[in-house]
């Protein structure tokens, strides 16, 4: 089983966390076209990512740093934390 | 007559599939790159029925060693959309006939294909899909769970009595084939007519000139081209992104797995969109069975455990009886997902560069009907009128051809 090591409650099994997506890297609230470029493209490539994930016991998102080529977790941060230092 | 043939004759040996030159040359009128299903059953096309020859297939590994050797080899058309259920009725049309049109047993099985409701959500999108199939002529239609007993005696209506079956969205011409023979026929039949099949052959860069296609390098040398097909699934942005076109398409695994072998008990195909897992039995025995799609991008055909602990829990839930069996095998493929759950097919903004692609969970059953149109779409430089719907540019233009309700199992 894989574990992710939440930054509160320590190593927990994968499967209690949710994938929430990739973080927005243009802020939405700037985007103007209507355009279905700007809707549907998206960075495909197999690179490190930052991106959302809810751990559901604990009710708390994440912002996890991982590698989509390998599946390797580089850094876990509450998001809170992340966005508001 | 053939097997007479080795009967009085001491020669036994079989002709090779494949006679490719060790050696790659320096211009091809086509460079198909992936040898899977899609990509070798182009090159037979272009090379049986529009008179191209000189047709290079690049893969990097081995053939079918991609998602066509790691699906669950299922083929049906109960799609959505028009545009889907003509299309994919057009393949089974196209495998039907497939034994005989590459002289190689490809063993397509038709046994029939349930697509199981728990809810009235799913029985209202399944009698949705019922009428489209009817109105395009497909046999497609909604059975009661005594019709779903009667076909698989097995099965538990009651799923434990957490989930029980409400109907079922049966679909005749459900069938399966053997993925390994489908792409290896079609290798063998463009190879006798001239195209090279070179494996361990990875493409290292595209060239461009002015917006068209120029050449090809890969691990064993540049090639000259004007055509370029890319057939690639899970690698489909890494060679995009060579050319800098943008598309919606993102690369998660799909799991599978088969059990040991049993009695033939199962003479059909179990789908249940709601507790994600789909179920046939091979001619060996083995159950093959699969899943969802794992929940996070990557870009890996690694497996994990959480899969099969997942998969196991929801089919014990149909077959109780199957506590006892065992797992043999499971693997992964990296399934091409678009947003729509239809594919991308076609020309794109760099010209001579044809796409095969977004093939997510869905692409064996088409590998016919891929093959004849992108051949077509190749030879003629214009799109084949099946596919004209999944061109990359109908996400810039909002003309989704939305199939995720078709989906095997709900994503």
């Amino acid at each position: 089983m894989k574990l992710i090591r939440c930054p509160v409650i320590g190593d927990c099994p994968a499967n209690e966390f949710v994938y929430g997506g990739p973080i927005d890297t243009v802020d939405s609230q700037t985007v103007v076209t209507t355009s279905g470029k700007d809707i549907f493209h998206i960075d495909g490539s197999a690179a490190v990512k930052s991106e959302w994930w809810y751990h559901t016991p604990s009710q708390n998102w994440f912002i996890v740093t991982r590698n989509t080529a390998n599946d390797h977790i580089e850094t876990v941060v509450a998001a809170e934390e992340y966005f508001h230092g | 007559m053939r097997l007479l043939k080795y009967a009085l004759n001491r020669n036994h040996a079989e002709p090779r599939f494949f006679n490719t030159p060790a050696e790659l040359g320096d211009q091809y009128d086509v460079v198909i790159i992936g040898a899977g299903g899609h990509g070798l059953a182009c090159a037979y096309y272009l090379s049986h029925y529009h008179d191209i020859h000189n047709i290079a297939v690049l893969e990097k590994s081995y053939i079918g060693s991609g998602n066509t050797g790691r699906n669950t080899t299922i083929i049906r058309s109960n799609y959505l959309t028009e545009d889907g259920v003509r299309f994919y009725d057009k393949s089974i049309e196209l495998y039907r006939d497939l034994s005989n049109e590459l002289d190689l047993n490809v063993f397509y099985s038709e046994r029939g294909h349930y697509t199981l409701a728990h809810s009235e959500a799913t029985m209202r999108t399944l009698r949705w899909r019922a009428e489209v199939n009817k109105h395009c002529g497909v046999d497609s239609r909604m059975v009661t769970p005594e019709e779903v007993k009667a076909a698989c005696p097995e099965i538990d209506l009651s799923c434990g009595g957490n989930h029980p079956i409400l109907g079922a969205l049966y679909h005749g011409p459900g069938a399966v084939a053997r993925h390994d023979a489908v792409a290896w026929g079609y290798g063998r039949r463009a190879s006798e007519r001239g195209v090279e099949i070179h494996q361990r052959c990875e493409v290292t860069a595209l060239h461009t000139e002015n917006g068209r296609i120029t050449g090809v390098s890969t691990s064993r040398g540049k090639i000259a081209t004007e055509k370029v097909v890319c057939a690639v699934a899970g690698s489909t942005p890494r060679m995009l992104a060579m050319l800098g076109i943008d598309s919606p398409i993102s690369i998660y695994p799909l799991q599978a797995c088969v059990t040991e072998p049993t009695k033939p008990w199962l003479d059909t195909i179990i789908v249940s969109a709601s507790l994600h897992v789909y179920v046939s039995q091979t001619s060996r025995g083995e159950l093959v069975m699969g899943a969802s799609l794992d929940p996070a991008e990557l870009h890996s055909s690694r497996s994990s455990y959480e899969f099969v602990a997942g998969m196991a829990d929801q089919l014990l839930d149909l077959f109780p009886f199957l506590g006892e069996s065992k797992i043999n095998r499971q693997w992964a493929g990296m399934a091409d997902m678009t947003p729509d759950f239809a594919p991308i097919m076609g020309k794109t903004e760099v010209e001579g560069f044809y796409l095969d692609a977004g093939w997510g969970t869905w692409g064996f059953k088409a590998t016919p009907v891929c093959g004849m149109t992108m051949a077509h779409t190749v030879a003629n430089d214009k799109e084949h009128e099946l596919i004209e719907p999944f061109n990359l540019g109908r996400f810039d233009t909002m003309q989704l051809v939305g199939e995720k309700g078709a989906a095997s199992v709900g994503h």
